[in-house]
């Protein structure tokens, strides 16, 4: 990395001065070139209102009650002043219902996402540093996930589990786990071929600190972009998977789900669907746009 | 006939500004080889780059300086009228022996350089459409094949035929000279030719641009840092250190009497049979995002004085050299 | 058992006798190794996946019906996401960080994040609906004949057999599923491309083409292009598998009577066969894709034709 050791570099300090480089100057250079991008600024921005709007819900959404409360005499009205969006199927005003709709879809994302890093590091750890059968057995099942797309496996496991909103998550996390394992696993395995961890040894170090002195630097880079990317599609599969009825039950005020009972009433009553598909739309966009500038950030490309 | 004038190029990056060439003049007459010696990374391929405007823009920037060709400003022609001297006027023969496209064989690369030389403004259209034409693709192929045989390249048909890939260093820097040179220029930028060869096949390869040379009459522009090469090969050498000329001479007057401490260190450092261990030069290129005010060279030299830090030196005359040093003010 | 074949089959209503019933006909009493013989057995020599639950006829026969609507549908996404990404991820490339450049990322990047069934709705009520001039759903329109059965592949076939009408037909009820499906591979590619030819921008064979005085124009897309384009197409390989597992969303939105509804369809219904049969298909057909795709590479780099020789 840099460049200015003499080439005698011994492996201790090669180790050491990459554990600095990364904590000082490159931190610095990170956030120059994140902010010279624009696009993600404006992803920065969004998210930054979307958490805002998510943690103050109740507060914002014009008719918070209208989260579960059906007023059957106002069904169907199309948007006007009183409702911005209109109402839906059981006279809910849709803005509010999207409203309190993105607390659920944000943190519903972000635990998605825990969920995998919980699996995926772990397993990644173990399967590197111990190797033989261990991780010969963790890569097949890590293939067969691979194989097959995360929509469809996500659907199976959330049909086999009995579809809920609890159980697409976790439908879900199983289906990126394997990318946060395989991340930690090549960068387990670069250590260990490296000769890190005998020349950390030979210093009298524990496993667990070389587990985190060594590896942690390296490996949190490509795993806080892979995140900002998965945020992104994590929702979206969500609210896929609400829209066909298998995430969250009505009248939980997901987006997707709010999608899909709003679809038998297109295209007479068309803001229901839009609006809530509007609001993953723009959600999804920011999170990648995030991921994006964080990816030319943090591993910039050739220039 | 070439002239550079003052020239400054800048590199911007997400790192900073690299200021990697800070005002450098040259110039070379007909029928004149001079060489331009320098360490890796002091710049000389960027200036080469320049001569022909093929560096790449948006990172690079021409921050100054003037480039006259046979009295034409290069700096400020259009694309068009670039098109017409690359590779017609001026040629470029590279280092890398990469410089060939990995997926097209050579005779496609060939034809390809010699439709576009003879008709430089060819469109998408025409050129597919002559792809057509059996008797110029017929044509074109033996002008190919003669080229070839121009550089002393064994059984030229199967070379047309093969991949870059399956051919070894000396065929492929032979062809790449071939290339250069098949368009008639006058004036050659011989990016150190034969470095990435092993020695025997890189004399080969210079005795091979010596005598090409000769017979066309070419100016060439000799970059290297191989000093001896310089020495056997050229008539005037420009010395160069990160970005700067520190010094030009005829080539003997160069080797046996340098001026400048860089120069001096230079020639120090060439393996001798006899006399003294070779010296090397301690320290290393600076970095460009911030370069040494004044002469750049002012970190690594044994004689630098306090004035070296502060001004740029300017060129003095001694001795038939030119050297730019405060030591000799 | 909560997943259990055939009480699903029969239903809520079914009495534990028939259920037991049932299980035995179907071969679910035997212990999972026999059953899984059994299966191996009608697969290779008779060519049979077992029967669909829900159906009750042989699930393969299910799913090769089912499954030509999917490929007709993928292909044409593919195609177009192909024919639109690689021109503008050229494009983007050569206007480097210009207004541009920004503008087709930005466009690509919003191509990945718009849940699929919203672009369904947002096309069809605005080109569908409101401007009248595609069909909503569905493979055909009323009235438009369907033409004879040669592939399944109704564009083919209509063309084949010379039909006219069934082709424009066809075609037009194709347009708004194919675009919905084609965005989000097709802003991959696009991105794929500009990085491979930015990448290809600074290999040294492009400073020597540019110094012969070869013109941008050949020298993008003659020279680079090659070189640039066969990551791109083995990646394009993998969507085009994906894709066909994946156009749930796009098939339910239109109606599209493919293998994809059929295998949410049962899904939703626990029908075993059906699902093992859908990830058969999907499975072979990956195999072939990834063997024309190897082919592929061989014509486009030469240096792969010859590590095959050796």
């Amino acid at each position: 990395m840099r460049s200015n050791l003499s080439p005698s570099g011994m492996k201790r300090v090669k180790a050491i001065s990459r554990l600095d480089g990364f904590y000082g100057e490159e931190i610095r250079r990170m956030m120059y070139r994140f902010r010279r991008n624009k696009l993600s600024l404006l992803g920065l921005a969004w998210f930054v209102v979307l958490t805002f709007v998510a943690v103050f819900a109740y507060q914002l959404a014009p008719y918070p009650e209208d989260a579960s409360t059906p007023h059957f005499y106002e069904m169907f009205k199309p948007p006007s002043l009183e409702h911005l969006l209109g109402t839906d199927e059981a006279g809910r005003d849709v803005l509010s219902r999207i409203i309190i709709g993105s607390q659920i879809s944000v943190s519903t994302g972000l635990l998605v996402l825990l969920l995998a890093v919980t699996i995926g590091v772990p397993a990644g750890l173990a399967s590197g540093y111990v190797g033989g059968a261990l991780d010969a057995f963790v890569m097949r099942v890590a293939d067969v996930i691979f194989s097959i797309p995360p929509l469809v496996l996500a659907l199976c496991v959330t049909v086999v589990l009995t579809p809920s909103l609890e159980h697409s998550m976790i439908a879900i996390a199983f289906a990126h786990w394997p990318w946060y394992a395989r991340i930690v696993r090549g960068e387990v395995l670069h250590v260990k071929e490296e000769g890190y961890v005998e020349a950390a040894r030979s210093l009298g170090a524990s496993t667990p600190y070389i587990a985190f002195m060594e590896i942690l630097p390296n490996v949190l880079t490509p795993i806080i972009v892979r995140m900002s990317l998965d945020l992104g599609y994590a929702i979206l599969i969500l609210a896929a998977l609400g829209f066909l009825g298998l995430g969250a039950r009505p009248p939980t005020p997901e987006w997707g789900t709010i999608a899909g009972v709003g679809r038998v009433h297109l295209p007479s009553r068309w803001w229901i669907t839009t609006f809530s598909g509007l609001a993953i739309f723009i959600t999804v966009l920011a999170s990648n746009l995030l991921g994006d500038g964080l990816r030319d950030a943090l591993e910039p490309q050739v220039e | 006939m070439l002239r550079v004038e003052n020239l400054n190029v800048n590199f911007n990056t997400f790192d900073g500004q690299a200021r990697v060439i800070d005002g450098v003049s040259l110039h070379v007459q007909e029928k004149e080889t001079v060489g331009l010696v320098g360490e890796t990374g002091c710049g000389k391929s960027v200036v080469m780059k320049v001569i022909l405007r093929i560096l790449p823009i948006p990172p690079g920037e021409v921050a100054g300086g003037k480039v006259t060709f046979e009295g034409k400003d290069i700096l400020h022609s259009s694309e068009d009228e670039l098109r017409t001297i690359r590779g017609r006027s001026i040629s470029m023969i590279p280092q890398n022996l990469t410089s060939l496209n990995p997926t097209l064989t050579v005779g496609e690369q060939l034809t390809d350089t010699l439709v576009t030389r003879a008709n430089p403004d060819l469109s998408l259209v025409q050129y597919y459409r002559s792809r057509s034409d059996k008797e110029l693709c017929r044509e074109l192929r033996e002008k190919a094949v003669q080229i070839l045989r121009d550089v002393a390249l064994p059984s030229p048909e199967r070379v047309m035929k093969s991949y870059p890939f399956e051919l070894s260093g000396g065929m492929k820097q032979r062809i790449m000279i071939a290339m250069a040179l098949s368009g008639n220029p006058s004036l050659v930028l011989a990016d150190e030719p034969g470095t990435a060869l092993d020695v025997t096949t890189q004399n080969v390869i210079l005795e091979l641009l010596k005598t090409k040379t000769r017979e066309k009459g070419l100016s060439v522009i000799y970059v290297t840092h191989n000093l001896a090469v310089a020495a056997e090969n050229t008539q005037r050498t420009y010395v160069m250190y990160a970005g700067q000329i520190v010094e030009v001479a005829g080539s003997n007057s160069m080797f046996s009497d340098p001026k400048h401490p860089y120069s001096i260190g230079l020639i120090e450092s060439i393996p001798k049979l006899t006399g003294s261990d070779p010296q090397g030069i301690p320290g290393r290129i600076p970095s460009y995002y911030q370069p040494p005010s004044g002469c750049r060279f002012w970190p690594r030299c044994e004689h630098a004085l306090p004035i070296c830090k502060k001004e740029k030196p300017d060129s003095v005359k001694i001795d038939g050299h030119i050297v730019n040093c405060h030591l000799f003010d | 058992m909560p997943g259990d074949p055939a009480a699903a089959a029969l239903g809520e209503e079914a009495k534990p006798e028939q259920i037991a019933k049932l299980r035995k006909e179907m071969g679910l009493d035997q212990p999972i190794f026999v059953q899984y013989f059994i299966f191996l057995g009608n697969l290779l020599f008779k060519g049979e996946l077992g029967l669909s639950s829900l159906t009750y006829r042989d699930a393969l026969k299910d799913v090769s019906q089912y499954f030509a609507p999917t490929f007709e549908l993928v292909t044409a996404s593919m195609a177009l996401a192909l024919l639109a990404g690689i021109p503008l991820g050229i494009l983007a490339s050569q206007r480097r960080d210009k207004w541009l450049d920004h503008f087709i990322r930005l466009f690509t990047i919003s191509g990945v994040s718009m849940p699929r069934f919203w672009t369904a709705v947002l096309l069809q009520l605005v080109v569908a609906y409101g401007l009248g001039m595609l069909p909503v759903t569905g493979r055909l329109e009323r009235g438009v004949p369907v033409p004879t059965h040669i592939t399944g592949l109704f564009i083919v076939d209509s063309l084949i057999t010379g039909n006219f009408t069934a082709f424009v037909g066809s075609v037009r009820s194709l347009i708004l599923p194919a675009i919905t499906l084609a965005l989000s591979p097709m802003a991959a590619i696009c991105r794929y491309v500009r990085g491979s030819m930015l990448d290809e921008s600074t290999k040294d064979y492009v400073f020597f083409a540019r110094a012969n005085g070869i013109s941008s124009k050949l020298l993008t897309y003659r020279h680079m292009l090659r070189n640039a384009i066969s990551p791109v197409l083995t990646q394009s390989s993998l969507t085009f598998a994906y894709l066909l597992g994946n156009a749930f969303e796009v098939e339910v939105m239109f109606s599209w009577p493919g293998q994809a509804s059929y295998a949410q369809l049962a899904a939703v219904t626990k029908d075993v066969n059906a699902i093992v049969a859908v990830t058969l298909i999907i499975g072979i057909f990956y195999l072939v894709i990834n063997l024309f795709v190897d082919l592929g590479y061989g014509y486009l780099d030469p240096r792969a034709r010859v590590a095959e020789k050796a």
